[in-house]
């Protein structure tokens, strides 16, 4: 929900981020279940990520739609006023860069949605947040293609993180920590 | 809390309770006697019964008193034999209790927290293995040997809202965790279904709820009416748990599904199962051993094998307690009981033997 306000790395060890081509992996390929007549909560960002939340609706409309760019404060507002309410029975669909669908997805289950009534498609996204534990900012840095990003610099206390694969579905950010720490000489 | 006198009603109470409890030479002797004697089922009364771990990792409690609850329905009050405090519980608990010949499970009706006493309601089953007969007779003062509190029905910590449905004496659980919620403001609605005249536990739910239960004394099809709407107008966050006849259970599943719950949030426990169909004769393979035992139509699995002396582990004998959990090394399961999740039973890896059985001519490996 404080996506929007973080603020933005800046490194020069960062590579250019490249927009890479759509992929349909991220967190569960699970469909609407077959013949579904609930309510649909739809959120999605591109206008590529509204055809495929199309698709996943079929001949169906959401009863509830927003198209946004990005998943900020008001888009997260949006969907936790939806989700509170809605009642059980009730499917929403994410389509989107993985760190909105991430951090809607968190929304979403923060506020009383079970992973099994969520149904996401992801693509690689330009930006990730890294976690600091040292100071607890998250910085938002861009994200290269290659493992050429994994050292960032802390928006909060200027440390070079090193950035780890270790995510935090919660925080919908990965964990960062000192680089350097544990070279003893 | 007034301490009773320790007097054994030895009729109502399995001998092994009372020796167990007198005289540590007689305990030893009837463990040492196991080893030959070993046959669980119906039989296990018999001088080489050993009890089940559960049951030996557990408690010796007093009871403190007994009072008629609804017909039929005897609440039994348990405190430790020396006052001492009984360990806190999960909303939901239950208690293996040994009575006579019979190990039955009794939900327990307090909140958990800091209990004085463990509180169960005991329907008097007239179909069942005499087990709730012989608890129909205990009196103040004797005691009983049951297991430290167990849960499998426990309120999600996830959870905004709590729904929870009671068909007859499956109140019990639900009256354990409405006490739970009561102390920690948790929101919940609960429907409560009964046959008039017969209804445990109704004055405390009425108290506890005021205008946030629902009576249904319509029987079925009143019921499924009731589930239909109730069901489909709960906010999102809202968990459900129900516990009561396989009947209710049945409706219950059946109305949320049509309502497109998803099964994380579906929470039951039932307690009479339905009597189960004989089942098809299929082949086991001990895969340890070699050995391969034919099980006819009508006679289960863990049945087989301690005819052919491979004793399993085994309490209930009806698929709810989890105890006779083998692993299977090979062939396709026919799941029948209700303990493994749907997950486990889809993974095909292990079996509960007093129920489940394979399809014709199908061959299972087990890790016997």
């Amino acid at each position: 929900m404080t996506t929007a306000a973080l603020p933005a790395g800046t490194t020069s060890r960062v590579a250019p981020v490249s927009a890479e081509p759509t992929g349909t992996e991220g967190p569960g390929q699970r469909d609407l279940p077959p013949a579904f007549t609930g309510r649909v909560i739809a959120l999605s960002f591109s206008a590529e990520d509204r055809a495929r939340s199309a698709e996943l609706l079929g001949a169906r409309d959401a009863d509830a739609d927003l198209a946004s760019a990005a998943y900020g404060e008001v888009e997260a507002r949006w969907l936790t006023h939806q989700v509170r309410s809605a009642t059980v029975g009730t499917r929403l669909v994410l389509c989107g860069a993985e760190g909105d669908v991430r951090a809607a997805h968190a929304d979403a289950v923060r506020h009383g949605m079970v992973s099994a009534e969520i149904v996401s498609r992801t693509r690689p996204g330009s930006t990730r947040r890294v976690y600091c534990p040292h100071c607890r900012t998250l910085t938002l840095t861009p994200r290269a293609p290659e493992a050429t990003d994994s050292i960032v610099t802390c928006g909060g206390c200027w440390r070079l993180l090193e950035v780890f694969d270790h995510f935090s579905r919660r925080m919908t950010a990965y964990l960062g920590a000192a680089a350097g720490a544990e070279d003893l000489d | 809390m007034e301490r009773t006198t320790v007097t054994l009603h030895a009729e109502t109470l399995h001998p092994e309770t009372l020796h167990a409890e007198t005289s540590p030479e007689r305990t030893a002797s009837v463990e040492a006697s196991h080893a030959q004697h070993h046959r669980a089922g119906p039989a296990r009364a018999a001088a080489g019964y050993r009890r089940p771990l559960p049951l030996r990792q557990g408690l010796t409690l007093t009871v403190a008193s007994v009072h008629e609850q609804a017909p039929g329905v005897r609440s039994i009050a348990l405190v430790a034999s020396d006052g001492a405090a009984l360990p806190d519980y999960v909303p939901g608990s239950h208690l293996l209790v040994e009575c006579g010949s019979a190990v039955n499970a009794y939900s327990l009706t307090g909140s958990g927290l800091a209990p004085a006493e463990y509180a169960l309601s005991v329907q008097h089953d007239d179909a069942g293995s005499g087990g709730s007969a012989v608890l129909h007779r205990v009196q103040a003062g004797d005691r009983l040997r049951v297991s430290r509190p167990r849960n499998g029905f426990a309120p999600r910590t996830t959870a905004t809202r709590h729904l929870l449905i009671a068909g007859g004496i499956g109140v019990t659980p639900v009256l354990s965790h409405l006490r739970a919620a009561a102390e920690w403001g948790r929101e919940t609605t609960t429907i409560y279904a009964y046959r008039p005249g017969v209804a445990p536990h109704l004055a405390e739910l009425r108290a506890l709820c005021g205008d946030r239960l629902v009576e249904c004394t319509g029987g079925r099809s009143a019921l499924r009416a009731l589930l239909g709407e109730v069901l489909g107008r709960q906010p999102m966050g809202t968990h459900l748990y129900a516990c009561g006849g396989s009947g209710v259970i049945d409706a219950v599943l059946a109305a949320a599904r049509g309502l497109h719950w998803p099964e994380e949030r579906l929470h039951v426990e039932t307690f009479d199962t339905a009597a189960l169909d004989p089942g098809d004769p299929f082949t086991v393979e001990l895969q340890r051993s070699g050995r391969v035992l034919e099980v006819p139509s009508g006679l289960s699995l863990l049945e087989a094998l301690e005819d052919e002396g491979v004793p399993v582990p085994n309490m209930c004998r009806q698929g709810v307690c989890g105890e006779c959990r083998i692993p299977v090394t090979a062939g396709t399961v026919l799941h029948r009981d209700t303990y493994l999740s749907a997950e486990d039973k889809a993974a095909n890896t292990s079996m509960m033997a007093c129920v489940s059985r394979a399809g014709t001519d199908e061959r299972l490996g087990v890790d016997l």
